[in-house]
């Protein structure tokens, strides 16, 4: 298959150790040109994850630490009067990257969530009545403190549909975390300047493409809309699953396939990526992620892949 | 995530059969005891106030079994005085409350939801009126929305209504076809008998009895005529005769009880022969819980199906063979003008002619009898004599006599002079026994308000009493001591009789009667309620014969089922085109479907279900626990099925090709030892 994937795969399980679920789930992500919701305590990883991927794809990368003052224009950039052109120059923000890294989303206020979510839905922005392009592929990777940290706004279930996926970290392994403190220790990690990018930003491109074209069959979109269906009218579910909802996952399932090196559709694909993709939908903003059984998880038991 | 038991608690669906379950259990108040009642109405009260929110915490299923069990404890202890039938109505309303305080998975719901469309039920063995039917109609779509609104919760209320009504009346035709076709069977198992509450005639009457019971207007039976009906002065139905007399009270007869009981044996049912003109006619009975039924004399079954229902005894009496628990529809013929001289002679002398032998008992009457038993010989002088003492001392007639407790025949007749029909009789009946003729005083009802020619509605307040006397040759003959002193009684009835004393003074709705345009509406309801009981409830198997006779000519058993197969065959082709497009829509594949049974030959042989694992994933499941020349044969399946189901489509689809492997692989793991 694409050696240049799996050889970056690998270089990430490198950096992050202990968590190839995780990586694989993200790299999907990004092949399916969805944005990523990572749901952590500090300290997990979260910024080393991104780091390590948009360098690892070789995609230009840019930072925004979300705080409660942080406003729109912070963040999308302002025109500004040249005085010796006698005219405004648009001087672009932090969000003009292929990869944005929007550490501690929650943090900020729902003006410039919103701000952001625009961006990430229309995939370019609009200051003073200029629209402004945002590069492709624009990847944006939002990192989330759980809900009942202190100072957090939480996203409402609007936007957090506008993420196709959600995944949480999680604690490492012993073994995993010894291996990192063994890796820390003698010398110091590998920086977003020393590692090489192992896939170039043509590739990936090529690659989402491919992702498209992944067969979806009859009997596989059957078994999605089955799954759909069981949200909505079973009455254990509060939010039903959105047809955006049904996009995603069967775009994430096509990544996933592609992934494994297949040109169709499994109904494994889509089990496997069915809980990153439908779990924070099917929630909404208030509700701890761990407090009960997965909702994403009943969908699945309660539906046969096969036929009904 | 939120639990399951706050989803159910936060339902509008629980909160509408909490509801719908507190409208039955109150409209079951009379057979309910008090306490029961009163525990489902808290059990609703508690659903409200969960639903509003302002109490949360369910009651512990500890708490709600302790509660079942002292509940049931103190039903055992009632079950003694009220009898099996409405103990164990009781006993269904109390589980039903019981699960509606502990409502918390959706099975409870379902539960309750059964509990109630039996209560539904149950409720039909009390209340058979049209008004009730539509009540009860409309209980169930209730439930019927209570129980869609849990399963699609993000509609409303009103659009499940809507739906549910919409599906109820598709379904109507159907029920309509089914209720006139299906055969009436005879029902499987017998309704045990409840203790009565219903007011009404009993067997044993003492004389201010059916003074009471005219404050009743309930209705007692209907009667449908074939022509005109009878005159006023000829509607006199018997219902029960009583021939045992102790001084104050009448009571049907031991003797009379047991002799009837050997004839039963015998199966020798009593046949007076019949000649002169009669009248037809059917009668719809209220329900009583008793055996008697009402006719006028001489009655006979006029078809079989009465025959089959009705036992003649032979004081005229016509009974039922069971108790009349639901209300019950049978038809007489009864020939006015024959003799009711062929009976049996002794026994009846001998019965009637008993009274309380003490000197001590009612002196004054025993003595004014033997005086006008030494003035004439011939019994009709004495019975007329008697009848001329009522009219010549002044005796009247009302609805509220005075109390004669101690010699109640000597004080009516010698000190207050005034009384109701049963005084009359009953002093009557003494009196010509004291002269050593043959009488007795039988208990019926007298009239009955016309509801539409031909039809006749009978009411509790047209109860009457009256006196048979045996006259030589003649038999039986009635003599009814009320006709002479208030004739206007049996010309008008008793609301004519008794103008100006309080007529039904405790019955507020009955005086509502007297405005006119709640009269007419009452009227209506009678005839609606009239018509309901005669062509619903009265459809037994004879009218079904009818119905199907007009329908086919001659009934033969062969027409009759071509007939029945037909109309099914209809029902089912009409849902057949509803479903059929829906099954078709949902009918497997033969590929999914040889899979899925590939699959559970697997699954039986390695112990490992597939439950929702895609195919890829239970092949490298089971691989490992096959035996090798399965796995393999199972993997190349696994595959076949992914290529032919998800991968994109092949000119050469090899359905059939897969269908035989999978067919020869059941075989073969089939043929394998368990592992």
């Amino acid at each position: 298959m694409h050696t240049a994937l799996s050889e970056a795969i690998d270089t990430l399980n490198q950096r992050i150790l202990g968590k190839p679920h995780q990586i694989k789930l993200a790299v999907t992500c990004l092949l399916a040109n969805g944005h990523l919701l990572i749901e952590d305590l500090p300290g997990m990883g979260k910024t080393t994850l991104s780091h390590a991927l948009a360098q690892v794809f070789g995609l230009g990368f840019s930072r925004i630490q979300f705080t409660s003052d942080l406003l729109p224009a912070d963040m999308l950039g302002v025109n500004i009067y040249n005085a010796q052109q006698q005219r405004f120059e648009f001087h672009a923000g932090p969000i003009f990257s292929e990869v944005v890294l929007a550490d501690e989303n929650n943090r900020a206020s729902p003006k410039t969530q919103s701000a952001l979510l625009e961006a990430m839905e229309e995939n370019q922005v609009s200051i003073d009545g200029t629209t402004h392009a945002l590069p492709v592929p624009f990847f944006v990777i939002a990192t989330q403190n759980p809900a009942y940290q202190a100072g957090t706004y939480p996203l409402p279930e609007s936007q957090l549909d506008r993420f196709l996926m959600r995944i949480s970290l999680g604690y490492p392994d012993t073994a995993a975390e010894k291996a990192m403190l063994r890796q820390t220790t003698p010398s110091p990690a590998p920086t977003a300047e020393n590692a090489q990018p192992v896939i170039t930003p043509a590739q990936l491109k090529d690659w989402q493409h491919s992702v498209t074209q992944v067969h979806a069959s009859e009997p596989i979109l059957d078994y999605l809309l089955r799954l759909v269906q069981q949200s909505r009218d079973n009455a254990e579910f509060p939010y039903p699953l959105s047809p955006r909802a049904s996009k995603s996952l069967l775009r994430g399932a096509q990544a996933w396939a592609f992934l494994h090196n297949r040109d169709f559709v499994l109904p494994e694909d889509i089990q496997a990526v069915f809980t990153a993709i439908a779990e924070h939908r099917l929630r909404g903003s208030q509700t701890d992620y761990r407090e009960d059984g997965l909702l994403s998880q009943r969908i699945l038991d309660l539906t046969d892949p096969l036929a009904a | 995530m939120q639990p399951i038991d706050k989803l159910i608690r936060n339902q509008t669906a629980s909160l509408l059969m909490a509801i719908v379950f507190c409208i039955l259990s109150i409209s079951l108040f009379e057979p309910l005891l008090f306490w029961v009642l009163l525990i489902a109405v808290c059990a609703t009260a508690m659903r409200v106030v969960m639903y509003i929110g302002w109490y949360q915490p369910v009651p512990s299923s500890r708490t709600i079994n302790l509660l079942g069990l002292l509940c049931c404890v103190c039903l055992v202890w009632f079950s003694f005085s009220i009898g099996l039938l409405l103990t164990m109505v009781n006993l269904l309303i109390l589980a039903g409350a019981l699960k509606l305080m502990l409502l918390n998975a959706p099975r409870d719901l379902f539960h309750l939801f059964c509990t109630a469309l039996f209560v539904i039920g149950i409720g039909f063995t009390f209340h058979q009126s049209f008004v009730m039917t539509l009540f009860y109609g409309l209980l169930t779509l209730a439930l019927l929305v209570a129980l869609a609104r849990y399963f699609t919760p993000s509609q409303t209320v009103s659009w499940h209504a809507k739906r549910v009504l919409t599906m109820g009346i598709q379904a109507l035709p159907i029920a309509i076809l089914l209720f006139l076709i299906v055969p009436k069977l005879p029902p499987l198992w017998k309704m045990p008998v409840g203790k009565s509450t219903e007011t009404g005639l009993t067997d044993t009457v003492s004389p201010g009895d059916i003074a009471s019971l005219t404050q009743s207007s309930e209705l007692v039976f209907r009667a449908t005529f074939e022509g005109p009906v009878p005159e006023p002065h000829e509607r006199y139905w018997r219902a029960i005769t009583l021939e045992q007399f102790d001084g104050k009270q009448w009571t049907v007869s031991p003797l009379r009880k047991q002799a009837r009981q050997q004839y039963r044996l015998l199966n020798y049912e009593f046949s007076p022969s019949l000649s002169g003109s009669w009248w037809q006619y059917e009668v719809i009975a209220q329900p009583t819980n008793k055996h008697w039924l009402y006719g006028i004399d001489i009655a006979v079954p006029a078809d079989h199906a009465s025959d089959q229902m009705i036992w003649r005894g032979a004081d005229y009496q016509i009974l039922s063979e069971s108790p009349l628990s639901t209300r019950r529809a049978y038809r007489l013929r009864s020939y006015p003008n024959a003799d009711m001289s062929q009976t049996l002679e002794s026994l009846d002398q001998r019965l009637n002619l008993q009274k309380p032998e003490s000197p001590a008992v009612n002196p004054l009457t025993q003595e004014w009898a033997r005086d006008i038993a030494t003035r004439f010989s011939d019994p009709e002088d004495k019975i007329k004599a008697v009848l001329e003492y009522f009219i010549t001392q002044g005796f009247t007639y009302t609805l509220t006599p005075p109390a004669m407790p101690d010699q109640p025949v000597d004080d009516f007749l010698f000190t207050h002079q005034q009384g109701f029909c049963s005084h009359y009789a009953s002093a009557m009946a003494y009196t010509l026994r004291l002269m050593d003729i043959p009488a007795r005083m039988v208990a019926g009802y007298h009239g009955g308000e016309v509801l539409q020619p031909g039809v006749l509605s009978v009411y509790q307040y047209d109860a009457h009493a009256w006196v048979e006397a045996w006259i030589g040759e003649q038999g039986w003959v009635r003599f009814d001591p009320t006709a002479v002193i208030a004739p206007q009684r049996i010309q008008f009835g008793i609301q004519q009789a008794v103008e100006e004393e309080a007529f039904l003074a405790n019955n507020q709705l009955a005086r509502l009667k007297q405005l006119p345009f709640l009269a007419d509406l009452q009227m209506l309801y009678s005839l609606m309620d009239y018509q309901w009981s005669r062509w619903v409830l009265g459809f037994d198997a004879q009218r079904q014969q009818n119905l199907l006779a007009l329908l086919l000519g001659k009934v033969t058993g062969k027409s009759i089922t071509y007939l029945v197969l037909a109309i099914f065959g209809v029902i089912g082709l009409l849902l057949a085109l509803y479903f059929i497009p829906h099954w078709r829509k949902q009918q497997m594949e033969p590929v999914v479907l040889w899979y899925q049974k590939a699959v559970t030959a697997v699954a039986g042989y390695t112990g490992i279900q597939r439950k929702n694992l895609g195919p890829q994933a239970y092949q490298d499941k089971v691989f490992a626990h096959l035996p090798p020349a399965s796995s393999a044969q199972f993997r190349s399946l696994s595959e076949q099925y992914i290529r032919l189901q998800y991968q994109p489509a092949q000119p050469d689809r090899k359905t059939a090709a897969f269908v035989s492997d999978c067919k020869a692989f059941i075989r073969q793991i089939r043929r394998q030892p368990a592992a």
